[in-house]
């Protein structure tokens, strides 16, 4: 009875979450993980490079929004001597601010260690080129005119535009008059492209409601976060009264969130954030946006090694729509509104480490 | 994408004078065959490729940039029966590439319907042969889109088996085990999994299985109820046997081995319902399937009446099929087939949405032992794993020596209750077709046909 007991002892551990002995120490156990802060912190133009090495020799990359020292230590701490290819097991070890970045970059690991992009290290590619999308900048209808006449002869086709926002809540007529201008202007100057505009979860959800409805005619691409996403009545609202799809997510770090969305009809378009969830989380999200006819269009405010993570994330889901050219890096031009997917190992990009070096966060 | 592409579409359905096009259409070959539901026959669209009734335009021809440089060359279906009158010959895919030696395994078995699921696989000649087998997602697309009705378990069976075969030779060409591909290990010391319980008579048989279980590490049972059939109203006698059979197995096996019964969809919500609640302090692992699959409403009603775990899914094909009972928090479990769901794509994809709410796996495994060995890789990469169904005794019975024969190595047998993750490349084995000569295919035969006492029809 005793000897039965004993046997019966390291099965308890069936019921606990998983231990660190249970996670495989081979191949490409890690060896460290580095960080390096690009542009200052809290800027809103900032996200740090992450670097993990392995005992191998390989060097895989990836960004995080912002990782403070401590959260790096502990991230070494967890990852250590683990498997570089376990990356969706060290994910669930990992402080949350650090979760996005490290998962691209083991998938970098990954893809070298197999001589394949990422993209075919997980099944795709589902597309051979990925729709690109770019945010005008400017702050008045000429500066963003000039700028769509640019992004144009760029090769950009689909264009993110910023509405103006109202001077008050709810601020009705006039407020709606002058957003449905500008969108109404730049169709006629660019008949042939597309356009989404977005708020920045700045407007009520009743102007939001009113504004969508005044353009729906023009059939924009999707209305990106019209509003706050602090419970699902108010986004109901715009959802129930207009057309306009709708896309919601670059603020938020819980998939449940996502699932209750979708549930209850009242998002078209997944936008959740390539650093926070990282290639992984994004594609488990559009495992679950697929089965509510939904496309997924990862977000993002992160340099170049994000951007290639990004259209490795386009090329390995079924339902990706767009992917964002990001503000803060030279991205490669789209050739007429596609962007090219990268072609060699891992995310296919060359990192400079003696660049960041004075960068490092300790 | 394909929204963007129909809004186009339906623009200039709008500006056509209906009739005109489709009658200047008639008379083409293509027609002929055609819904001519399609008004834009050989029109110029935005760039969108390949509408191509002749099937002459391979997904391939479109990522020519991007190829891996495998070809799939040749599809091979095998229907092998360990018995001739095997109501679950082992439907195996082979598929092979333009690389030497490489070559991809899967399972489409599918109970009760050998021939058609056979035919499903030859089925999808068209849309593998010539096409590049890294892109498993892209084919899968393609093999569920494309067939129109999507899919249901004889349509599901065959992409599964495509579908494993298509890991196995990405695995193989990269040189990797499949569970590294999906980011796993979890627990490298293997698969935690559970037996099924056979001939238990008296308290005797129990105390026996207790032990040999304890002893050989098992920490996990699954049995079945006492009678045959069930109707949807059941009598008092039935439900009582039922209710004691539960309580006598947990007071044989203790609280140390965890029980899963599995009601398999024999009665409907009503009995299931009176028996769940009766049995809620023996805090079993879970009840699976407490009515049949195609009612989440009925599912959810059951599940509200007690706190036992419900399970179910093992029926239900892709991610599309569990969305409902996962909305509903009809249920704690879902059982998805690799054999039937949409294979190891669609299986992770379950586990991915079902993780979102909390909803743990244990996926259901009662055909052969390529599905067996490949539902373990994608076990190892979910973090909402339970426990592995493997579809035999404590102790191994024939079919295991055979698997042992084909393989190399028990397929699905635990080592101090675990089964070992296959860590060859791909899934983890290498199979020659003659080892499965001696089994040949011995026609489709029926699963069981179970009556009630009356004569009419009960579920099995």
């Amino acid at each position: 009875m005793t000897n039965l007991l004993a046997r019966r002892k390291p099965l308890l551990l069936f019921a606990q979450p998983p231990y660190p002995e249970t996670i495989a120490t081979s191949p490409h156990p890690i060896s460290e993980v580095r960080a390096f802060q690009m542009g200052s912190p809290g800027s809103g133009n900032s996200y740090v490079i992450l670097q993990v090495r392995t005992q191998s020799g390989l060097a895989g990359y990836g960004e995080c929004n912002s990782l403070s020292g401590s959260d790096l230590k502990a991230t070494n701490q967890a990852v250590v001597g683990r498997a570089a290819s376990s990356y969706q097991v060290l994910d669930g070890l990992v402080p949350q601010t650090v979760r996005g970045g490290l998962d691209i970059a083991l998938l970098d690991i990954v893809g070298k260690a197999t001589k394949a992009p990422i993209y075919r290290v997980l099944g795709g590619p589902t597309r051979n080129k990925a729709r690109a999308i770019t945010r005008l900048s400017g702050s008045s209808d000429d500066e963003l005119q000039s700028d769509l006449q640019k992004q144009l002869t760029a090769g950009f086709r689909a264009f993110l535009i910023p509405i103006p926002l109202p001077a008050a809540r709810n601020q009705g007529s006039e407020f709606v008059r002058v957003a449905a201008v500008r969108l109404k202007a730049m169709r006629t100057s660019a008949p042939n492209a597309d356009f989404a505009f977005e708020a920045r979860a700045q407007l009520t959800p009743g102007d939001a409601a009113s504004l969508a409805a005044a353009v729906e005619g023009m059939h924009p691409l999707w209305f990106d976060e019209p509003c706050p996403v602090s419970n699902l009545e108010t986004i109901r609202k715009i959802a129930d009264e207009t057309v306009v799809p709708l896309g919601f997510g670059r603020t938020i770090s819980d998939p449940g969130i996502f699932q209750d969305l979708l549930r209850e009809g009242l998002v078209d378009l997944l936008r959740p954030d390539l650093l926070t969830h990282g290639i992984t989380g994004i594609r488990r999200l559009s495992a679950m946006a697929e089965t509510y006819y939904v496309d997924v269009a990862p977000w993002h405010e992160g340099g170049p090694i994000a951007h290639a993570a990004a259209l490795h994330a386009a090329a390995s889901m079924p339902n990706f729509f767009i992917a964002q050219s990001p503000s803060s890096a030279v991205a490669t031009a789209p050739r007429d509104g596609f962007f090219d997917l990268p072609k060699g190992p891992g995310l296919g990009v060359d990192v400079d480490e003696k660049a960041l070096e004075g960068n490092r966060i300790a | 994408m394909n929204r963007r592409r129909f809004l186009g579409a339906a623009a200039m359905m709008a500006a056509a004078v209906p009739g005109s096009r489709i009658g200047a259409a008639v008379g083409s070959r293509q027609l002929i065959d055609s819904c001519a539901c399609d008004p834009f026959l050989g029109q110029a669209r935005d760039g969108s490729y390949a509408f191509n009734p002749n099937g002459q335009t391979l997904a391939s021809d479109a990522f020519r940039d991007l190829s891996s440089g495998i070809k799939i060359t040749n599809l091979k279906v095998f229907g092998v029966s360990l018995t001739p009158n095997s109501d679950r010959p082992y439907v195996f895919v082979k598929l092979e590439t333009n690389q030497q030696g490489l070559v991809g395994w899967g399972e489409a078995t599918l109970e009760g319907k050998g021939q058609s699921a056979m035919s499903c696989v030859e089925d999808f000649r068209d849309f593998l042969i010539g096409n590049d087998p890294m892109q498993v997602e892209h084919l899968w697309q393609s093999m569920y889109v494309h067939t129109f009705y999507r899919a249901g378990p004889l349509i599901g069976s065959a992409i599964s088996g495509i579908d494993q075969a298509l890991w196995d030779i990405r695995g193989k060409a990269l040189n990797v085990p499949v569970y590294q591909l999906l980011g796993g290990p979890y627990d490298q010391r293997g698969i935690r999994g559970y037996y099924h319980v056979e001939n238990i008579r008296t308290a005797e048989d129990l105390a026996h299985l207790r032990e040999t279980a304890l002893q050989e590490g098992v920490s996990c049972l699954k049995i079945g109820l006492p009678d045959h059939d069930y109707e949807w109203i059941e009598t008092n006698a039935k439900i009582d046997r039922a209710v004691k059979y539960m309580q006598r197995v947990r007071e044989g096996l203790g609280s140390s081995i965890d029980i899963a019964v599995d009601f398999h969809a024999k009665m409907g919500p009503a009995v299931a319902s009176i028996m769940i609640k009766e049995v809620e302090p023996l805090n079993l692992l879970f009840v699976e399937e407490p009515c049949p699959p195609e009612n989440p409403q009925a599912m959810a009603r059951i599940a509200r009446h007690s706190t036992t775990p419900i399970a179910t899914g093992e029926r239900l094909v892709a991610a599309y099929g569990c969305r409902e009972l996962i909305e509903m928090g009809a249920v704690d479990i879902l059982q998805t087939d690799i054999n039937h769901v949409g294979g190891i794509s669609a299986l992770w994809k379950v586990a991915a949405m079902a993780n979102i709410s909390n909803i743990s796996m244990a996926p259901h495994a009662c055909e052969g032992p390529i599905g067996g060995l490949a539902t373990l890789h994608v076990d190892s990469a979910m973090p909402n794993f339970l426990v592995q169904e493997i579809c035999s005794f404590v102790t191994p019975g024939d079919k295991e020596k055979i698997w042992a024969e084909w393989f190399g190595f028990p397929a699905m047998r635990m080592v101090d209750g675990r089964v070992p993750l296959p860590e060859k490349p791909g899934l983890g084995f290498v199979l020659s077709e003659a080892s499965l000569n001696k089994y040949p295919f011995g026609g489709t035969k029926p699963m069981e046909f179970v009556w009630h006492q009356d004569g009419s029809v009960a579920a099995l």
